[in-house]
Formats: C-alpha cells, structure tokens, sequence
C-alpha cells in the first residue's frame, strides 16, 4: 500500500510541518487529489496524492513537523489494509535516500509532480541507494565504530560513501577517508551543491560547533515581563539565521562601495519606458542595476563563483539571484543566464518570480543555483548598507537609493545629480580587494554610461 | 616442565593429583572402576585406591548424585562421573534444587564441594539422546560453576580447580576429544576459573568459542589467513561460569568485529550471551553485528553426512567472519 511521504523540496530540507489536512481519514482520493497543505523552509504547497484510493491512515498531525521521507499517511487500494507500522518509516526515509552534496536537481522529490516514482510497499525499500547509507531525513547508516571516528576525528560522515549492506558506512570506509583527508567536517564553505537561496547549512557536529563558537554563549531564559511576547521564529527564519551566521562565521567578506551617477541611466529609463508603455512593460531601476552587474562580470569572472569542495569554479554564464523580501523571511528567486538577456526580458522575468515569491509560489530550481546575488533596498531610502554573502556564492551587491543631491561637473561646476551607493560584498577566499574595486568601478562605468549595457 | 599427553590422560592427572593430595577425594560413577570406565578416563585407578576412593555406582543418576552431594556437605570431596552429560537429566533435580542451593539456604554455613564431570556435546554418532550440549542449561543456575576445558593442559589444571573449589562444579569435557593431544604442565597447574584464554591473536576479527569448537575456530582462523589475509583472533572461554568479560570486550575493542561459535542450538544459547555481553560494553567499538554461529535447529542426527551438516562448520566461521569484515563469502 503507497504509503504518502514528506518529499524533499530541496537539497537542503530536513523537515517540513503539516500545516493543514485538506481530506480526511477514510475519504477516496484520486492521483493528484491535495490532500494536504505542507509548509518547507520555503514554501508553503498543496501535497498531492500519487495514487488513487481510500486515506486509510492520517499519521501525522496537524502542526507536525515530519522529516523528508517520512510518512504522513497511508493511501489503501482496494481490499488492502494498514501495514503495521515500524520498518516501514525507515524504509520511507530509505527510498528517499540518496547522494549526500547531490545537486538540487535531482533531488527534489515535488509534491506536485505525480510521475514520480510509486513506492511499491516494502519492496521499495530493499533497493539500496547507491552511495552512502544518507537517508533523506540527513542521517546515515553508519556502524557504531564509524560514529565514534567521526566524533573523534571530527569526519563528516555525509563526505563518505558507504560499502556495507544497504550503504552503511563501515570502519573501512572511514579510514580510506581519512587517509585522503576528504572527510573533514567544516562549517561549510565546502558545501558545492551548487545551490542558492536561503537553504540550511549542514549541520555542524556538536563538538565542532563548540569549537567553532558557532552557538551563541549562552542564551538567556525569556524574561516574561509585561509588555513582552514570545515569537517563536519561523522555520524560514531559522534557516535564514542558520545560513547568515554560517556565512558571517565562515566567509571571510570585504566590502567595496561606489557611489554611481544615475542621470544617464534614469533619462534612459524614462525613454525606454514610454516607448515600451504600450507592451505593458515598465523597467526598474533594479532591471538596470542587474543588467548592469550581469555585464560588468564578463571581465570579472572570480565575483561569478562557487567555493567547492574542489576550488573555486567560476562560472561563464551570469545566474542572477535577487532578494525578495516575504512577510516571513526572505528568498532568492534566479534569472538565468542575466547576462545574456535584455533589459526588458529581465523586468518580465524578475516581476514574475518577485510576484510568486510573495506568493509562496516558486518552485525549487527557481531558487536555487544562482551564481551571484544582488539586494536592493533602494525602495525604502537607504543610503548605504552592506549584505551578507549568500553561500556558496563569492559576492553580493547591495543596492540602496538614489538620492538627489549637489554635485560638481567636470569644469567644477555645481550641478544635481541623482546618486546611488552600490557596496559589493565579496568573499576574500575567492577574490581580492583589488578584484572587487575594479569590478564595482567597472559596474559604475556601465550605468553611467548605460548604453554600455546594450552590447 | 611439559609433556604431550591425551586429554584423557590429562584428565585423569588432574584427578590423581588431587587424589594424592586430598584423601577426601573420591570418585563415584557407571562402571568407572573395575571396568575401567566407558571412555577410560578412570583407568586403572581402582587399583590404585581402591573401591573405597573408586566407587562403582548403580545405574541410577539421581541416587548417586544426591549421594555425592550428602558427602561434599559432611566433608568430602566427590567428582562423580556421568557417563555421558545427557544421563544428568535423571540427576538434574538433585544439581539444580540441591547442589547449587544448599549453600545459599544455609546463609553460607555449608558448602557443596562436589564435581560432576562427563562427555558433553557431540560429534562422535551417539545420536539425538546422547547428544548435548548442557553449558547454558546448567550456566544458567546461580551456584554451579560450569567450565568447558578444551586443551589437555586445561582440562589438568581446571580439574584440579574444580576439586579444589568449595561449590558444586559442572565440568563438561570434550567428549569427542579425549584422544587428543597437547602439552600438559607437570605438577600443580590449576587453571583459574573465569579467565578465558587467547587462543590466537589476531587484529582483524575475533571468533569466540568454547569446548571442542575452539579447535573449529583456530582452522577457520588459518584459513581467513591463508585466503582473505585476515588476522583473526581466538578467544576459548573454558569457563562458562564464572565469565571472563574483561577478554572479550578487550579483544574486540581491538579488532572491531566479533564472531561467537557454539555447538548448541542458537537459542537462548551461549553465543547470544557472549552477542549480549559485547554489545553492551564494546558498543562503539563494533564495525559490525556480532555473528552468531550454532548448530542447526533439530536434535542431533545419527547419519554421519548429517550429523556433520548439524554441527558448525569450518566454512560457516569463516563465512561469519567475511560478513562482519564486509568481505565476500565464500
């Protein structure tokens, strides 16, 4: 009998809550009947039955956080009944599992896509995974031995790949590991996933986070006092400050800022749009800043760049990543191959993805893999501010607002301007300070001079 | 000073040393004096002492095991013979309910120094009611001591123990190895109780055992050797109980995998001890599950074909021990 489990949405989720229960126990369901609202670190989405039957069994309950692979009900055919449980949620978590630092995509198991594979009862779960014994939920099959060395030794054991049945990672492994040395755990500026957005970092072991300081010292009781209230984060909220602090810790960022005369490009804007009125298209300022920092990287290939486990991997092809801010959090929708496309193609597409943003409505591979990150707060008259790396990434730019002020021309002359900062954020393993001043002077040179951004 | 000797002669050293050392040492059983006993472990030995210290007995379990027992509490020290181990069926009443309580009911007062010693296990034919292996029936009542000697050198020097010990102990011999040879200390060579023995050492895996399935260990370790490079470890308990965890759990600290052979059938059985033992306190240190070989799960067959097929074999112990290795069976 199929049993329903908590897909994975994305590399990094562990777990998803059970937000809703959309059909209750005994109703029949068809294939791609919703039958319950599940919410992940970032999405909320309708869970589709993959097959058709009776909802024999609802196992878990509203509000419950389950991890991927995990059953959440049991669909019964005709004449079946409910399996007892117990192997069969590890057997769940079994099927699900797959390569650890596999890349996004293969491995999203989407809940609305009913042609995945069905999950014959039992059977499903002899077949072991190839590679190690990661189970979806992030925990391996690993002997007992093999945990102590990697306690002792600080391995992580999601590098190894496992030669014992059903992939458990026995003491063999673990040396051969450790006599190539890929198994060390770090905080993650290893992680080669290739993967953006706000997805969680992996966690680091207890004593590594000790080591590391990566808990905070020692977090005091709620006071309780009037006129306070408890909040309790948000799962995207945990993830976004398990990932900043993650990248704050470990990512070792200057900052470089330029402050860009906008004249030009705000006449070009204002040209264009009225032109483009009657397509319904109306450029941002952002579209320019992005198209702007798309182009100002072809001569600054090390700012579009992945830290891996290997070396730093540049990247031809520019992968936008933008922020947008969510009532609950924040996520990185991408513009493919920004570079390559017009000004009018990225407002179209960064409309589109900022709406079903909000709208919680973004499928995983459209936040996921950007190679380079930009953040506007210019809606909200910021002057200057700096951001956070976005990891695996090398850099982030920042854009704030264009204030009007006084400047002087080149005969030394007072005349207004309309000036915006722009600070990149840039990561010191992967490239200099040098690097990030040309690059951002370069970015200057484009939107100042913004016919530059039609070739 | 060591000779070679048979594990009987052994046996019977062991005995006699105690005899000349003990005139409360006496020995009781079928047919062990003028005859000379079944398996001639007793040999000549009436001649020697007399009816008196080798007392033929009727042919009544029970009765003369109850009789021993009355003999140890007034002061001497009888090491009763059962023909073979599964004739103690009809005198289990009298070692369960008597020999291993008497101390206890009497806060310590008094004291049952008494040896019941035979042929144990099988291997040699007797068939389905002749053949038993009784180590963890009797392991398991607190107040008998239970030792399973596997080397003519033991088999001496834990006879002389056992005599020597103020509590009823169950001393099971390797009934299929009395002709066996092996070097024997001269004189006193008491073997300590609760002490095992490395057998073997070895760094890769250790195979555990007991009794004549020691010896199957030790060429299943040559073989793991010869054909996969493997260093097994042996480890002979000999003594069943009191339990030496301090060997095991060392040894398997080291070598990370653990295989127990028995005999017996599988449940319930002394292997799923020793499995126990090791998970408990050696937990971190497995690589693998603790493998478990034993008889297989029907009363012993006649037919030597069969009876072979019953017993563990050499290839099922290297087989356990390539699983617990992650390495190919063979």
């Amino acid at each position: 009998m199929p049993e329903v489990i908590m897909p994975k949405m994305g590399d990094a989720m562990e777990e998803g809550t059970l937000l809703k229960w959309l059909k209750s126990e005994g109703d029949d369901v068809s294939e791609g009947d919703a039958i319950a609202e599940i919410e992940t670190d970032k999405v909320t989405l309708e869970l589709e039955a993959e097959d058709a039957g009776t909802l024999a069994q609802l196992i878990a309950s509203e509000g419950d956080e389950v991890p991927v692979g995990g059953a959440i009900a049991f669909i019964a055919g005709e004449g079946e009944e409910v399996p007892e449980r117990g192997g069969s949620e590890a057997a769940g978590g079994e099927a699900e599992a797959e390569e650890g630092g596999d890349d996004g995509g293969g491995a999203q198991a989407t809940a609305t896509e009913t042609e995945e594979e069905e999950e014959s009862e039992g059977g499903a779960q002899a077949e072991a995974p190839s590679g190690n014994g990661a189970g979806g939920n992030g925990q391996f099959r690993a002997s007992p031995i093999v945990r102590r060395l990697a306690r002792e030794n600080e391995l992580d054991l999601s590098k190894i790949d496992g030669s014992g049945p059903a992939g458990r990672i026995v003491e063999r492994d673990v040396k051969a590991a450790m006599e190539r040395g890929d198994a060390k755990a770090d905080g993650g500026g290893g992680q080669a996933d290739g993967q953006a957005g706000v997805a969680a970092p992996e966690q680091p072991t207890e004593g590594q986070a000790q080591m590391q300081g990566f808990q905070p010292a020692k977090l005091p009781e709620p006071t309780e006092a009037e006129g306070t209230q408890l909040v309790e984060p948000t799962r995207m909220m945990k993830v976004i400050g398990e990932r900043m602090t993650e990248a704050k810790q470990h990512v070792p960022h200057f900052y470089a800022t330029v402050e860009v005369d906008m004249n030009n490009a705000m006449a070009l804007r204002k040209q264009l749009n009225a032109q483009l009125e009657e397509e319904g298209i109306k450029l941002s300022v952002n579209d320019f800043v992005m198209k702007a920092c798309a182009v100002a990287l072809r001569n600054h290939p090390n700012l579009n760049a992945i830290y891996t486990t290997k070396g730093v991997e540049l990247h031809q092809k520019v992968d936008m990543a933008m922020a947008v801010a969510l009532d609950q959090g924040l996520i990185t929708p991408v513009i493919r191959d920004a570079g390559s496309k017009g000004l009018a193609q990225i407002s179209r597409e960064s409309k589109d993805l900022a709406t079903r943003a909000r709208e919680g409505g973004l499928k995983p591979e459209e936040y996921q893999g950007g190679t380079i990150t930009v953040s506007n707060m210019g809606m909200f008259g910021i002057e200057s501010f700096t951001a956070i790396i976005n990891p695996p990434q090398a850099a982030i730019i920042a854009v704030s607002s264009i204030v009007k002020r006084p400047t002087f021309d080149e005969n030394g002359e007072v005349v207004p301007a309309s000036m915006m900062k722009l600070t990149l954020s840039a990561d010191h393993r992967i490239a200099n300070g040098r690097d990030g001043a040309m690059y951002m002077a370069e970015v200057q040179k484009v939107l100042e001079n913004p016919v530059m951004l039609m070739v | 000073m060591a000779e070679t000797k048979t594990y009987r002669e052994a046996l019977r050293e062991g005995m006699v040393h105690e005899m000349e050392q003990d005139e409360s040492v006496v020995l009781m059983g079928e047919d062990i004096g003028v005859y000379g006993g079944t398996h001639l472990i007793t040999d000549g030995l009436i001649d020697e002492y007399g009816p008196k210290r080798v007392m033929d007995t009727p042919i009544s379990e029970g009765g003369f095991t109850g009789a021993a027992i009355g003999m140890a509490i007034m002061g001497m020290r009888p090491v009763v013979e059962m023909m073979t181990w599964n004739f103690s069926f009809l005198a289990s009443d009298q070692i369960i309910q008597n020999a291993a309580k008497i101390r206890y009911f009497s806060g310590g007062q008094v004291e049952v120094p008494l040896v019941i010693r035979g042929p144990n296990g099988g291997g040699v034919q007797l068939s389905a009611q002749h053949t038993h292996s009784l180590e963890n029936l009797y392991g398991h009542f607190p107040g008998l001591k239970v030792v399973s000697p596997v080397t003519p050198n033991d088999v001496k020097g834990m006879m002389i123990t056992a005599i020597r010990d103020p509590n009823p102990v169950i001393f099971l011999e390797a009934g299929a190895l009395y002709g066996t040879k092996g070097e024997v200390e001269e004189g006193d060579n008491a073997v300590e109780f609760g002490k095992a023995r490395v057998a073997r050492e070895g760094s890769d895996v250790t195979l555990i055992a007991y009794g004549r399935q020691v010896n199957l260990c030790m060429r299943a370790a040559n073989t793991l050797e010869e054909e996969d490079g493997v260093n097994a470890e042996v480890i002979d308990l000999r003594s069943i109980r009191p339990f030496d965890e301090d060997t095991l759990v060392q040894s398997v600290e080291k070598t990370h995998r653990a295989v127990t052979v028995q005999e017996q059938w599988r449940w319930f059985g002394v292997a799923s001890e020793v499995a126990a033992i090791i998970q408990e306190r050696a937990f971190d240190s497995l690589d693998a599950p603790v493998q478990r070989v034993s008889g297989a799960e029907v009363p012993a067959p006649y037919a030597r074909n069969l009876e072979l097929e019953a017993f563990p074999s050499e290839k099922q112990v290297t087989n356990a021990a390539r699983r617990a290795l992650y390495i190919e069976e063979k």
